[in-house]
């Protein structure tokens, strides 16, 4: 196992050059810099500028550059929010994003498991058909939508909730909601149908004539096995919703990385972008070599070989 | 002697989109203590469904047991709680089952497959149940239990995976064990093996053997007494011996005649059956087996034929049979 996680590790550190190469070509050859005003600036401002944050060098040598700051855990400084580290407004962020995207994961197993396996265990029942309808209608309802409806219902037909901004609980239910509705419904469907194979195997069967309690048999021989396939989607799950999501911080007014994300695209803070971009790649990366590696303490057939 | 499982009249069938499929017709059998009977037939004529319908395994829906009494030591299986047929499981009556590849749990070790029947009915601990999964192991010929009981199925090959079958059946000392063709996804080499380790430990634990099998060879090596289904009902039934030599029925003769033998010329060829089973959701109004029969007279097609005594413990049900006539019966033999 050691030796699959440093390989693993190895393939990270290629898949991040790549992933920094590839944006950084596309951030040059997209028109405009990070100096486009409404109101242009000098062209003298614009060569200050320039050279203070080494956009005067080649492209080869500022994309070296960027990769010597990486290696020394410093992302490069950020053009728009006057000079300060990308790395530290990164991790400003992180918290945010992270609490989100882990309450969101929680809900939406939490909810999504327990109603698949109901489904399955009662199939054809009323609890079933309304398994299939709401994983149907949350998985097609995009986050915003939905983010607008829950917004008319809770804060301004009902004044319950604020519609956005960090800081009280209230403020997460709304934004938690948005982001768990669609894995939800996804790990309701993948454990209703994996349940349902499962009960029809043999070892099932093979449980029942042991004569076990019919409890026993649901949790120890039924659950354990319909679960593999759940988490296998969990994985890239939690990692999406741990690096967060542009589309509900922006809408819900929350300072996470998101939305620092967006914000830097709109203002083509090269520093912000290769930042984000790369942060993203190493969280969704590490994330998915945890759960391959949880993974084979589920399934003993799994080996690291 | 009273027997130890009577089973009288049973009947089950499956509710499917295209009708009622009547798996088991109105089937009756018994066993006595250490006895060991089989069930012969072709494969969806009704034996594996009949013995799941003893301990109530049938998938309720799309399956139903109609009904019929399954009585154990007096005690009406078909009439218990669902809590009550729990406790028979395993504990009174076991099965093995024919797919060792696939009736094992893939993400538990052989161990904890075996002990969590011990824990249920015997209340041993955990740490008891393990020692006496080992010797299970041990007792069914697995080499290193004391390693193995920690392995997971697939580090077995099928063979040892069938035996840890067998250990899960034996595992509470039931007084009855279903073995559903346990040999037949197994390599040839193994299978005699496992018989023998079946009969070797029915025969110490005088354990009753229901032996399910299409293989005829097997039939007259191992069981006492013979009852050869076809469609859903019971054709023939008798002493293995006697209806081994002297079918009475032409399906059990269609059997035997399609079963290699060594002791004939190698020049004769096997006779199969003709044709294919009839449709268990439409059978034929006389006799289910007329259509196939080489023998049939007008009489089969218009009535059903009831199971009569034709010798001592000897019946069958077949109207040819009945006017006197057996022409499938070999001369020498």
């Amino acid at each position: 196992m050691f030796k699959f996680i440093v390989r693993r590790i190895l393939w990270l550190v290629l898949v991040l050059f790549v992933v920094s190469l590839i944006t950084f070509t596309l951030m040059h050859l997209v028109p405009g810099g990070p100096w486009d005003r409404e109101k242009q600036l000098a062209p003298q401002v614009v060569d200050a500028l320039n050279k203070r944050y080494g956009l005067d060098k080649p492209l080869y040598e500022q994309f070296g550059n960027f990769l010597w700051g990486v290696v020394q855990g410093d992302l490069g400084v950020s053009y728009s929010f006057q000079g300060r580290g990308v790395t530290e407004i990164l991790l400003k962020g992180l918290p945010r994003t992270a609490i989100l995207g882990i309450l969101a994961f929680i809900l939406a197993q939490a909810v999504g498991i327990p109603f698949g396996m109901a489904a399955a265990l009662k199939q054809n029942s009323t609890t079933d058909y309304a398994s299939v309808i709401f994983s149907t209608i949350f998985a097609s309802i995009p986050g915003f939508v939905l983010g607008i409806l829950l917004m008319i219902l809770f804060s301004v037909a009902l004044h319950w909730l604020p519609t956005g901004g960090w800081g009280s609980p209230l403020q997460l239910i709304m934004p938690v909601i948005c982001l768990a509705a669609l894995p939800a419904a996804q790990s309701a469907r993948i454990t209703r149908a994996s349940t349902l194979e499962v009960m029809r195997q043999d070892y099932v069967r093979t449980a029942r004539s042991k004569g076990l309690p019919e409890n026993v048999v649901r949790v120890r021989h039924i659950f354990r096995n319909s679960l593999i396939p759940v988490v296998t989607v969990a994985g890239p799950e939690l990692a999406n919703l741990i690096t967060g999501s542009f589309i509900i911080e922006n809408l819900f007014s929350i300072p996470g990385v998101g939305r620092l994300f967006v914000q830097g695209v709109f203002a083509r803070d090269y520093g912000l972008i290769m930042g984000g971009v790369l942060f993203y790649a190493f969280a969704i990366a590490i994330l998915n070599l945890v759960v391959d590696v949880l993974y084979a303490a589920i399934d003993p057939r799994i080996r690291f070989d | 002697m009273k027997p130890l499982l009577e089973v009288h009249n049973l009947t089950t069938y499956f509710y499917t989109q295209d009708g009622i499929v009547k798996a088991v017709d109105d089937v009756s059998y018994d066993l006595d203590p250490g006895e060991t009977i089989a069930l012969v037939g072709e494969s969806g004529c009704g034996k594996t469904v009949s013995a799941l319908s003893i301990i109530r395994l049938i998938a309720e829906p799309p399956g139903k047991i109609e009904s019929g009494e399954v009585l154990f030591n007096g005690t009406d299986l078909l009439k218990l709680s669902p809590d009550e047929i729990r406790k028979v499981r395993g504990a009174q009556i076991s099965m093995i089952f024919q797919e060792p590849l696939t009736s094992l749990n893939p993400v538990l070790t052989i161990g904890r497959q075996l002990s969590e029947g011990l824990e249920s009915h015997k209340g041993l601990s955990r740490g008891e149940a393990e020692r006496e999964a080992m010797n299970l192991l041990k007792i069914v010929g697995i080499p290193h239990p004391e390693q193995r009981v920690h392995d997971y199925p697939h580090q077995f090959s099928g063979g040892m995976r069938q035996r840890v079958m067998i250990a899960i059946a034996i595992a509470c000392k039931p007084k009855i064990i279903i073995a559903d063709e346990p040999t037949t996804a197994v390599d040839v080499t193994i299978q005699a093996q496992l018989l023998e380790l079946i009969r070797g430990i029915s025969r110490e634990f005088n354990t009753a053997l229901i032996l399910i099998t299409h293989n005829l060879g097997v039939v007259a090596r191992y069981a006492h007494r013979v009852f050869v289904m076809y469609a859903g009902k019971i054709v023939e039934q008798g002493t293995a011996l006697e209806v081994y030599h002297r079918p009475h029925h032409p399906y059990t003769a269609g059997l035997l005649a399609s079963v290699p033998r060594l002791d004939e010329p190698r020049k004769t060829r096997l006779l199969p059956i003709r044709d294919q089973p009839p449709d268990l959701i439409a059978l034929p109004k006389g006799c289910a087996f007329h259509a196939r029969c080489d023998y049939s007279i007008e009489m089969c097609a218009q009535q059903k034929p009831t199971l009569v005594q034709v010798a001592k413990d000897h019946y069958s049900a077949c109207w040819v049979d009945q006017k006197g006539h057996t022409p499938w019966q070999k001369k020498s033999s």
